[in-house]
C-alpha cells in the first residue's frame, strides 16, 4: 500500500505537472487539516498605564478587545497579568499592568491598525505583538487548562525538601567537626 | 590479577570528572519559551542582565537562539531588566 501511495505521489509530481511540488503546496493538499488551521494566532501584550484608575485600566482593555471585535478577529483569551514591578523604569513609572490578549485572524493587516493605535494612546506604557506557533498556542492552552505550572511546582517542591535537608547536612557537619580537634594536640605532641 | 574492584585509588577518580552537559529543552521536550515567564528566563542571563553562552547552558543551537528571542522580548516589556547589577 505504502509503496503504490508512494509512486502515486511520484507520479503526480513528475509527470502531470512536470515540476516538483513546492513542500508548502504539497503541505496544502495532503494536510486535512489545513483549512482549519489558516487562521494565524496571535498575541499582543501591553502596559497600561497604573496611575489611571481601575475602571479607566478595564475600559482600556476593552477597547482593543472591541477593536479586533470590529476587525473580525476572534479573541481566543484575555489574560489580565495585573500590576507588575518593572524592570527599568518607563516614563518614570517604576510599574505597570499587564494585559495579554490572544486572538486569531485570518491575515496580519489588523495588526498595523491594532499598533497604530496602541502607539497613539497615552495610557499604553509598552506592547508587544507577536505571531503564535502550533507550539505556543498549545502552551497557552495548557496554562490556561493548568497543565502547566511544572516550573512552579519543582520549586514548591524545592522548599520543603531544602528545609528537610538542612537539618540532617548540619548535623553530618557537627559529626566530624570536633575530631581534628582532638587529633590536633596529638600530632603536635608527636613533633615535640 | 587485580580486578577494578581490587585498585585502591589515592583520590576519588569522579572528582574530575565533569558531568555532561545537556540540552534541557531537548531532554525534556519543551518546545515553547514564553517571553512573560521572568523566572524561567533567568536560568539562561548572568547577574548583569547578559545571556549566558551556550557552553555553560548545554543548549542546543536551535533553543539558544529560541532563548535569546525570548529575553529580547521580555527585556522589551520590562519583565527583564537590559542592564542590571546584582540581578540573581
Amino acid at each position: 500500500m505504502y509503496q503504490t501511495q508512494k509512486k502515486g505521489i511520484y507520479f503526480f509530481e513528475n509527470q502531470s505537472i512536470g515540476l516538483p511540488l513546492q513542500p508548502e503546496i504539497k503541505n496544502l493538499l495532503f494536510n486535512p487539516n489545513y483549512f482549519n488551521k489558516n487562521m494565524n494566532h496571535y498575541e499582543v501584550t501591553f502596559i497600561i498605564d497604573p496611575v489611571l484608575s481601575g475602571d479607566e485600566i478595564k475600559s482600556t482593555a476593552n477597547t482593543y478587545e472591541a477593536l479586533l471585535k470590529d476587525q473580525g478577529c476572534s479573541i481566543v483569551h484575555v489574560h489580565e497579568i495585573g500590576l507588575k514591578q518593572l524592570a527599568y523604569p518607563i516614563n518614570k513609572k517604576s510599574s505597570g499592568i499587564y494585559y495579554c490578549i490572544e486572538f486569531t485572524s485570518i491575515d496580519g493587516t489588523i495588526i498595523g491598525k491594532l499598533e497604530l493605535s496602541l502607539r497613539r494612546d497615552e495610557r499604553i506604557m509598552r506592547f508587544l505583538t507577536v505571531r503564535l506557533d502550533k507550539y505556543g498556542i498549545k502552551y497557552n492552552e495548557d496554562r490556561r487548562t493548568g497543565k502547566i505550572s511544572a516550573y512552579r511546582k519543582k520549586e514548591a517542591k524545592k522548599k520543603p525538601s531544602d528545609a528537610q535537608s538542612a537539618p540532617v547536612a548540619r548535623q553530618e557537619v557537627k559529626a566530624p567537626a570536633p575530631a581534628p580537634v582532638v587529633a590536633a594536640p596529638v600530632v603536635v605532641n608527636e613533633e615535640e | 590479577m587485580a580486578s577494578r574492584d581490587d585498585i585502591k585509588f589515592l583520590s576519588n577518580p569522579t572528582i574530575g570528572q565533569q558531568r555532561k552537559k545537556y540540552c534541557r529543552f531537548k531532554k525534556f521536550g519543551i518546545k515553547y519559551i514564553d517571553y512573560k515567564d521572568s523566572e524561567f528566563l533567568l536560568q539562561f542571563i548572568n547577574e548583569q542582565g547578559k545571556l549566558l553562552p551556550r557552553r555553560i547552558t548545554g543548549n542546543s543551537l536551535k533553543y539558544q537562539k529560541l532563548v535569546a528571542v525570548a529575553v529580547k522580548r521580555s527585556r522589551h516589556l520590562a519583565i527583564l531588566p537590559y542592564v542590571a547589577d546584582l540581578l540573581k
